[in-house]
């Protein structure tokens, strides 16, 4: 593993469907994404961009190869371990803000340091630190239903930030916006991507997204290739 | 601090604007719960009471506390020996009085064509005036509590109902003694002073009271021996050490039985009655729970898509089980706080409420006299108890109930793998 990586695909193979016309994904993928780097996966529908990123989310177990995440092999890890992986080391953002309805922006932002078993105060203050970043200090005590989509997504990716993880996983993250409010959380995540070094990966179908990252990758019969 | 979350997540399933699934569950599963426990704690507290008053009457009215039989003669001067009895058991924590007392059968003949097998009681007829226990429950209902002729005598108001007697009306007694080996017949005529009550029929169609003189007349001592009954003024559970008093106190020339021996069927079978009735109402909580189970399983089905969500950021198998559960403790809590007031309320009520259901029923049934429940089994009035061991006893069952009731379907939560979900979302 190079020390500049943090996560790494080896030999891994995936499919779906056992029966007598089983779907294979990949089949011996081997790529790594180095530190500070911002890379978008484009491709068809179908191909497995959402797989690898599951995978890479740890959400998913690959059937053969290994998954580092962090340096951190995930082959064997048990739910438990898993569970610990992703609060500390992994930010994820999908299509879906996935916000919580009960909680308010501040505390759904907080939930994931609470979860990696932050203190009560201390993810309080990095949620509203958040929150004031991504512009919606005004809205703290909003729940989601009272908030925009693009508000509920700029919410959805200061709770990615909150755990400080070194790798930002998004997922179409502004598949569900129009185009002015997908704009701005484009702008955002790229730019607190850039300024708080991280590492991105992105799997989207808008080209003009995908190119404004460090890098583009297409996703074709389970390889990656630069576009 | 996961506990916490756990805490933060259930409970703000309950009380967020936006947790209308969970509410739900939280009304119904709660009120399953807490009918479920109404009829426990009502059964319970009525039988506590009941218990509690027919003991208390048996052992102030017939059993008392100890009964002293003596070893030594079976009929000694009874001036003497009462004497004797209260200046040696007056050192003893509790000890109240010591009261003479033989009993025999008789069959008695009212004026109409009735008759009775009847306990004749001899007593002191200063029993129930200076005897505090003896004077809260034996009442007379009619005619007055004296015995001032030789042969006065009281008779249980059930027991002159059935032979049609009242106040001055004479009785004539059957006894019989023996002589040899016969049993020689006697008739004695009394006169009914009194028609006493217990406020419990069971034993108000039993007796008659008649002076300790006539009734040393009417039966043989040597088969009916005089006893002593001592009364004294402790916890019943404390029973067992005041006998231990006595029985050190007097020596092996007085035999001495509590009424915990002397009641013991009669007492065993009200607590196998009391265990039985409580297990019934016990299965109407159980079924209560199994109402949560299947509530749980629904708002586990529901709240899919915020397990996934919580999983997919880290949220531990523990913590959504442990979210689960405590939404399961808090009906049951709830369930049992509102069960436990509503079930005290209704005891508490419980004889208007039995009126009202007569009167109600009474309304359309001939000759309007439906009686619920029949008072020749039951004291005038039904007494409650609210036992504070047996209240907390139900409630704790109740929450722990609930929260088992959650647990299965708390299990299931944490085991749903979140990607099926959010793919689907």
């Amino acid at each position: 593993m190079s020390e500049s990586t943090v996560l790494e695909f080896h030999g891994v193979h995936k499919g779906f469907g056992g029966g007598q016309e089983p779907i294979v994904l990949f089949s011996g993928l081997d790529w790594s994404l180095e530190a500070g780097r911002s890379v978008a996966v484009v491709g068809e529908s179908g191909t497995g961009k959402t797989t690898l990123l599951h995978m890479a989310a740890t959400l998913e177990r690959p059937d053969a190869g290994e998954v580092l995440v962090d340096g951190r092999a995930t082959a064997h890890l048990d739910e438990r371990a898993l569970s610990v992986l992703r609060t500390s080391s992994l930010g994820l953002v999908f299509q879906f803000h996935f916000l919580l309805k009960e909680f308010s922006a501040v505390e759904n932002v907080a939930l994931p340091a609470w979860l990696a078993g932050v203190s009560r105060k201390a993810a309080w203050d990095r949620a509203r630190e958040l929150v004031s970043l991504v512009g919606l200090e005004n809205r703290l005590q909003h729940f989601p239903h009272q908030l925009s989509g693009g508000e509920r997504q700029r919410i959805a990716l200061a709770r990615a930030l909150v755990n400080d993880p070194d790798l930002i996983l998004a997922d179409e993250p502004t598949g569900n916006l129009d185009v002015r409010h997908a704009r701005a959380v484009q702008d955002l995540l790229l730019d607190l991507v850039h300024r708080q070094g991280k590492s991105l990966l992105l799997v989207t179908h808008d080209l003009d997204f995908a190119r404004r990252t460090d890098q583009v990758l297409r996703l074709w019969d389970g390889r990656l290739a630069p576009e | 601090m996961k506990a916490f979350l756990a805490w933060r997540l259930g409970l703000r399933a309950f009380w967020s604007p936006n947790g209308r699934s969970s509410s739900r569950f939280l009304l119904s599963s709660s009120l399953a719960m807490a009918l479920g426990l109404v009829p426990l704690i009502v059964v319970l507290s009525i039988a506590d009471g009941m218990i509690d008053g027919i003991s208390s009457r048996t052992i102030e009215t017939s059993l008392y506390h100890v009964q002293l039989w003596s070893v030594a003669a079976s009929n000694p001067d009874r001036v003497e020996a009462g004497r004797q009895l209260t200046d040696t058991l007056r050192a003893i924590p509790g000890f109240r009085s010591v009261w003479p007392e033989q009993q025999g059968f008789a069959l008695a003949y009212g004026v109409g064509n009735g008759r009775l097998g009847l306990s004749v009681r001899g007593i002191d007829p200063l029993w129930p005036q200076k005897d505090a226990g003896a004077a809260r429950y034996l009442k007379a209902k009619s005619g007055t509590l004296s015995m001032a002729g030789p042969n006065d005598v009281w008779l249980g108001s059930a027991a002159a109902a059935k032979l049609g007697v009242k106040p001055g009306d004479e009785l004539k007694l059957l006894t019989t003694r023996s002589r040899g080996s016969l049993q020689v017949p006697r008739v004695t005529t009394v006169r009914v002073a009194a028609l006493v009550s217990v406020g419990y029929q069971e034993l108000d169609r039993l007796w008659l009271f008649a002076p300790l003189e006539l009734t040393q007349t009417l039966f043989d001592p040597r088969e009916n021996p005089i006893f002593w009954g001592v009364k004294g003024d402790f916890p019943l559970e404390k029973t067992p050490e005041f006998l231990s008093a006595v029985r050190t106190a007097l020596g092996f020339s007085w035999q001495a039985v509590s009424w915990q021996t002397t009641g013991r069927s009669q007492f065993l079978n009200y607590q196998a009655t009391r265990a039985l009735l409580a297990v019934i109402m016990a299965l109407v909580l159980l079924v209560a729970a199994v109402n949560v189970s299947t509530a749980m399983v629904t708002t586990v089905g529901e709240r899919r898509r915020e397990t996934a969500i919580l999983k997919a950021l880290g949220a531990s198998d523990r913590l959504i089980r442990g979210q689960f559960l405590v939404l399961g403790l808090g009906a049951g809590v709830a369930g049992s706080v509102i069960g436990l007031a509503a079930g005290m309320l209704v005891a508490l009520g419980i004889n208007g409420l039995v009126t009202l259901v007569d009167s109600l029923v009474g309304l359309f049934t001939a000759g309007g006299s439906f009686h619920l429940l029949d008072a020749a089994f039951y004291l005038e009035s039904i007494p409650v108890k609210f036992d504070p061991v047996v209240l907390v006893a139900a409630s704790l069952g109740s929450v722990l109930m609930a929260v088992v009731a959650s647990w299965w379907p708390a299990r299931r939560a944490a085991s749903e793998r979140p990607l099926e979900v959010l793919r689907r979302s």
